[in-house]
């Protein structure tokens, strides 16, 4: 699949609802500021910048694509273009554990990997919670 | 309630207000934390900015860093934000102001922000972050657990050019 341009992801955020907004300290800067609600609470943030440019390392797309559009699939992104219909988003579905959480907790509270990963993304929030305000763990 | 004294009885705010310099005094220069009560529900600690510091010393940040042609990019999985710049210093710069206005945005947010699924595991994040830009070190905070090396350095520079 193509890389895509930040143009890409401004038009994505228009076509799937995202509201534009400013930087919570009133700059306009150089990029176009979205959020998106899900029903669920969850908080989607993404930027657009104002250049042309593309975004060319595929490791920092999979992450915009992944946890700051919150998208299941890369293709959801490039199927919400072709066909400028909004993603259609499960609120109930489980959103998957952020890596660097799992990490974490593997490295930092000493969780078997197998273990990290059977924790709903709310339980292994409330463990990191719960190991870094208790100093006898 | 236990029903038993605490073991530091807070101070009534009113009788804070009352003597506001002597009771800041007590945290911020003498280091005591001072916990606070307003009628028998609402209570808080006021706490020196070295002593927050202190409390999160144990989380850190890992930045990760993307080079292309033309750009370079930091991407902090901590907050899920990106800074972009055409060498790596204007990328950290980049994120460094991210980071602030993430850290605005959740505390300006807060009860939606702490409930978000995706976003009340980054509090503790939020204020490591907090502390360590009031202090003036938010950059050393932010990239220090990472250390940038000199061969990295050197190869985004090289791709970018």
């Amino acid at each position: 699949m193509p890389q895509p341009t930040f143009d890409d992801i401004r038009r994505f955020c228009e076509i799937d609802g995202w509201s534009k907004k400013e930087s919570a300290r009133g700059k306009t800067g150089d990029h176009d500021r979205y959020v998106k609600r899900l029903a669920d609470g969850s908080i989607l943030r993404t930027k657009a910048s104002h250049s042309k440019d593309q975004i060319g390392d595929p490791r920092l797309w999979h992450r915009i694509w992944k946890e700051q559009l919150g998208l299941q699939s890369e293709g959801q992104f490039w199927a919400a273009l072709r066909t400028s219909s909004p993603v259609q988003r499960d609120a109930e579905a489980p959103r998957g554990t952020p890596d660097w959480l799992i990490r974490r907790l593997i490295h930092q509270v000493g969780l078997t990997e197998e273990a990290a990963l059977s924790l709903s993304p709310e339980e292994a929030a409330a463990r990191w919670e719960r190991f870094i305000t208790s100093p006898h763990e | 309630m236990s029903g038993q004294e605490p073991a530091v009885k807070p101070l009534n705010l009113s009788h804070v207000r009352d003597r506001i310099s002597e009771v800041f005094t007590d945290a911020v220069v003498r280091h005591r934390p001072v916990p606070i009560a307003r009628g028998r529900k609402d209570l808080g600690v006021l706490l020196g900015i070295e002593e927050i510091a202190r409390l999160v010393d144990a989380i850190s940040f890992e930045p990760e860093v993307f080079k292309e042609a033309g750009a370079v990019s930091v991407w902090l999985p901590e907050f899920q934000v990106y800074g972009r710049g055409k060498d790596l210093a204007a990328a950290r710069l980049d994120l460094l102001d991210e980071v602030r206005d993430y850290v605005r945005e959740y505390l300006e947010e807060i009860d939606s922000y702490r409930a978000a699924p995706n976003r009340r595991a980054h509090f503790p994040h939020i204020i490591k972050a907090l502390a360590a830009d009031l202090s003036g070190h938010l950059d050393r905070v932010i990239f220090a657990d990472r250390p940038i090396t000199q061969a990295e350095e050197g190869l985004a520079a090289t791709n970018v050019r």
